[in-house]
């Protein structure tokens, strides 16, 4: 039993050791392109969520544009939800964040992130993945009526993971990189 | 008297015999001499469509363009159908058919790059039309005029699910795709996000003229 037991360990130890050795080296060019992308998809995040939040968005429209923004994030991903008025930070999952952002209760809501940077740059991890942190910073406000009822600036930070994956299209094998949102973190409330 | 009388006979008879005999010879010398005339006849026949077909292969053969393919292959059918025993003619079948022959590729060959500045001037103006309609999805605001661009730029393609890639760097020989997606979905994209930041790489299109894939490339 224990034999096996320990069997098991040096292979398994063995195998990890050949997944660390066997990434391949990635140019610095390839680097900057697969940062730059990344990047792209928090940009697109920031437009999505500013879309489901607009009151003049149709709600057919809304819908459809939750489910893209979906497709942005790994399984299971939250969204970090802060208030000026609480102390506490709630997270959701990222289809309930969405979803309660299109029903706020104002009559117009305006979301815009602004300084949109890497906070710790894609470092490639022993399983091939690339995992970094971007921070970005929201404006939000909500108007009802002709009043600014509520505004703040908050922090957040978001998990990105980039994987290489391969797929066929049209008998061509196709290399990609697989860029997927993890969760979002409030750092930081300001009114 | 008697004596006279059969004598003159008996001369008679050798001269009726001679005359027959001269009539004789004579009407066996001209069916034979009309024998021969016709036998001369064949021969001057048979050697004038030698020439004739001779005259023929080299006008082929030397033809500088003028006379039509058609033509030229037309004469050689009938000319090989003749089967002259001539080597002369042989030879000038064979230089003829691979006259023929040539002409035959440097047509199918002209026509195949005649098609091909077709499809490439084709395949130029459903890059530009494309990249209008991507133009006017991000400048556009108004949702009901995005669904008529996203609808009229569909046309183009042979269904919703087209294929799209996107190059995001060529960096070492290495090509590295953004994750792919559909037309749709990327049509809605630049109405969604209003950035165009890629530019038309290829596409690829079927028989219909409709789109099948399309490749793009990060500006």
């Amino acid at each position: 039993m224990n034999r096996t037991f320990i069997f098991s360990i040096i292979v398994f130890i063995s195998f990890s050791g050949a997944q660390v050795f066997a990434q391949p080296e990635i140019s610095p060019e390839r680097k900057a392109a697969i940062d730059s992308l990344a990047l792209e998809k928090v940009r697109d995040l920031s437009k999505y969520i500013s879309i489901i939040g607009n009151k003049e968005t149709p709600w057919s429209e809304a819908n459809r544009v939750i489910e893209r923004t979906l497709e942005l994030f790994m399984p299971g991903s939250q969204m970090g939800v802060s208030s000026l008025f609480l102390d506490e930070v709630k997270y959701y999952g990222i289809r309930e964040y969405l979803e309660r952002l299109m029903q706020l209760n104002y009559d117009k809501v305006r979301i815009q992130w602004f300084n949109i940077q890497y906070i710790s740059d894609l470092e490639q991890q022993p399983d091939g993945r690339f995992v970094g942190v971007i921070t970005i910073f929201q404006r939000f406000e909500g108007i009802t009526g002709d009043q600014l009822v509520y505004k703040d600036t908050t922090k957040k930070d978001i998990t990105v993971y980039v994987e290489r994956k391969q797929t066929q299209i049209g008998g061509r094998l196709i290399g990609f990189w697989d860029v997927l949102l993890g969760d979002v973190r409030v750092t930081e409330t300001l009114p | 008297m008697n004596g006279r009388l059969r004598q003159m006979f008996h001369f008679a008879f050798i001269l009726l015999l001679l005359g027959a005999l001269i009539t004789g010879t004579s009407g066996c010398s001209s069916k034979k001499k009309a024998g021969k005339t016709k036998e001369v006849a064949a021969v001057h026949d048979n050697t004038d469509q030698l020439l004739k077909a001779k005259g023929q292969l080299l006008e082929i053969i030397n033809d500088d363009g003028s006379i039509p393919l058609e033509t030229k292959e037309a004469t050689l059918r009938e000319i090989k159908s003749q089967h002259f025993d001539d080597t002369e003619i042989t030879d000038l079948i064979g230089l003829a058919a691979q006259k023929i022959k040539e002409e035959k590729e440097r047509m199918a060959q002209a026509k195949q790059i005649v098609q091909q500045d077709i499809t490439e001037t084709e395949v130029t103006n459903t890059k530009d039309i494309l990249y209008g309609f991507f133009n006017d999805l991000v400048s556009n605001k108004n949702y009901q005029d995005s669904e008529v661009y996203i609808n009229q730029a569909l046309k183009m393609f042979a269904n919703e699910s087209v294929p799209v890639l996107i190059i995001i760097s060529q960096a070492g020989g290495m090509v590295d795709y953004d994750e792919p997606t559909t037309i749709r979905k990327y049509l809605e994209y630049l109405d969604d996000t209003k950035n165009n930041s890629n530019l038309i790489n290829s596409i690829k299109v079927n028989e219909e003229g409709l789109i099948t894939e399309l490749e793009l490339i990060k500006k």
